[in-house]
């Protein structure tokens, strides 16, 4: 599903994000990438959004080449990736259900397939009772729940998740968990970049370190890692 | 349809920036038809005045020619002359001006002048040929071809004298008239160029006010166009409304122009008039820049925002 090879990245001037990192995520895996703030999570998952291009190396997301693609092809790649960040990137002036509506609508979907998907995928994340309210009506976890709702909402192979619990108390954090669980469940790849080492080690599911931009650990059913 | 509905609660949603973008377009259009009203009517005029440019071929005297050894039958010949330059392509008319003619016409232009006319003795005034071309930008080259037909050279001898055209005035008409048509179109460059930085700024306004929701749409994988169509419609709107104002305005100064015109107590002595169908073709012209000039705007705004 994710394949990346000798992948370097650098920004203007400074010190690289990532350096030589080799990586292979397969489909229907559960995948931590961890790492202190600054160690390249973040990067990590923007290449593979495509939102740059890696300085050098090969990425490849859902069986395509994010390095060679054209640009007009990129949108179609994001349909395949579902993307959920910690400041959940709600659209204020619309209910939850429109959120979720508008993820679908932009993409070409009929009122039809809208109106039977979204309440479907609401009612998965828990939120089925609260369609009609605004995120201003919701809590931090139900607003995340939201996010993660229209990120799925297209059922993509693919779920990427950048620091989604960074804003969120312990408790409500695991539920997010279960929720991505119960995601991946369904056969979808996901990818959760975070350093919440609680809900690592309580996960107990494959773990890339990441430290200063390289690799330094890839283990099945690991921890967050050493006391820091 | 989603991109109308978005464009438009745009639209309302930044009403200031709106009715500011509208308004340039509306001046701006509204200077840019003044100019081409402008130019259309100094066109016909100048038009008018080009068609008063003619060649005159003055044709020496019997006795002249007699004198001089040339050969005779010279009534003959100017018919000759006439039927040859008839048939040339660029010519339009030649009439037969005869020496009585001629005076009778300077009598008449003179006619406030009495002394004028009576310090003519006899009648010293040449027979010619009056020669109209359909472009009066050919008449140098019509000119030299005159000069070189044979028998206007055995009757008008002294050719450099007697094949006139005002050279130097249509010179100098000319020169005017691609000037002012350069400086008014370099005008309305610039015109154009102030409503296109202004219409895309709005657009980038609308842009901005929207870029959690293009930040969305892209996430998620909206294409661009997608994303483009609403602000396009939003800038074309902009630019069709604009011109809409323009139109009235321009309506409203024709309108009191030609009332006054009609009353004669403005520009009187220009006969001239501005034809329905010109008009229309003004409007929609106009309409059709607004457009233009909104779309494109809305185009730049977005290019730098689009960057995948």
């Amino acid at each position: 599903m994710i394949r990346l090879k000798n992948v370097s990245k650098s920004y203007d001037g400074d010190k690289p994000a990532l350096i030589d990192v080799n990586a292979a995520v397969t489909k229907g895996e559960f995948v931590f990438l961890v790492g202190p703030s600054g160690s390249g999570k973040s990067t990590f998952i923007r290449l593979l959004l495509r939102e740059f291009l890696p300085s050098r190396g090969e990425v490849i997301v859902a069986g395509q080449d994010v390095v060679h693609m054209r640009s007009w092809k990129v949108p179609f790649l994001r349909r395949n990736i579902g993307c959920v960040f910690q400041d959940f990137k709600l659209l204020p002036n619309k209910t939850a259900f429109e959120n979720v509506a508008f993820a679908l609508e932009v993409i070409g979907r009929s009122r039809n397939v809208i109106n039977t998907q979204v309440p479907e995928v609401l009612r998965l994340v828990g939120l089925e009772e609260k369609l009609d309210r605004y995120p201003d009506e919701l809590s931090g976890g139900e607003q995340q729940r939201v996010s993660i709702a229209r990120a799925f909402a297209n059922r993509p192979p693919l779920l990427l998740a950048d620091e989604l619990t960074g804003n969120l108390d312990p408790a409500t954090s695991l539920g997010i968990m279960t929720l991505l669980n119960r995601i991946n469940r369904t056969g979808t790849t996901v990818l959760v970049a975070t350093h919440d080492r609680e809900i690592v080690d309580s996960m107990r599911r494959r773990v890339i370190a990441l430290e200063d931009g390289r690799i330094v650990r890839d283990q099945l059913k690991g921890v967050y890692g050493y006391e820091d | 349809m989603y991109f109308i509905k978005e464009a438009l609660s745009s639209f309302r949603k930044n009403i200031v920036q709106s009715i500011a973008a509208v308004t340039t377009v509306a001046l701006c259009l509204v200077v840019i038809g003044l100019i081409l009203m402008v130019m259309y009517v100094g066109g016909e005029i100048i038009e008018g005045i080009e068609k008063k440019v003619e060649i005159e071929i003055f044709f020496d005297n019997p006795e002249t020619i007699q004198s001089s050894g040339r050969v005779t039958a010279r009534m003959d010949k100017i018919q000759e002359i006439e039927n040859t330059v008839r048939a040339w392509s660029e010519v339009s008319k030649v009439r037969y001006v005869s020496k009585e003619q001629a005076l009778d016409k300077f009598k008449k232009d003179f006619q406030y002048n009495p002394e004028v006319i009576q310090n003519i003795e006899g009648n010293p005034l040449p027979d010619s040929l009056r020669v109209s071309l359909k472009n009066p930008r050919k008449v140098d080259a019509v000119a030299n071809r005159l000069k070189t037909i044979q028998y206007v050279k055995d009757l008008a001898g002294d050719l450099d004298k007697n094949v006139q055209y005002g050279k130097d005035t249509v010179k100098r008409l000319f020169a005017v008239t691609r000037w002012v048509s350069i400086a008014a179109g370099g005008f309305a460059a610039l015109l154009i160029f102030v409503s296109l930085v202004l219409i895309t700024n709005t657009i980038r306004l609308a842009i901005f006010a929207r870029r959690k929701e293009i930040g969305i749409m892209r996430l998620v994988g909206a294409s661009n166009w997608f994303i483009r169509w609403p602000f396009i419609l939003e800038g074309m709107f902009e630019g069709f409304i604009g011109a809409g104002v323009a139109i009235l305005i321009l309506v409203g100064i024709w309108r009191t122009l030609f009332t006054n015109l009609a009353s004669g107590k403005v520009l009187a002595f220009l006969s001239f008039q501005i034809d329905q169908t010109a008009f229309i073709k003004l409007i929609l012209l106009l309409a059709l820049s607004g457009a233009v000039i909104g779309s494109a705007g809305s185009f730049i705004a977005l290019r730098r925002f689009l960057k995948v």
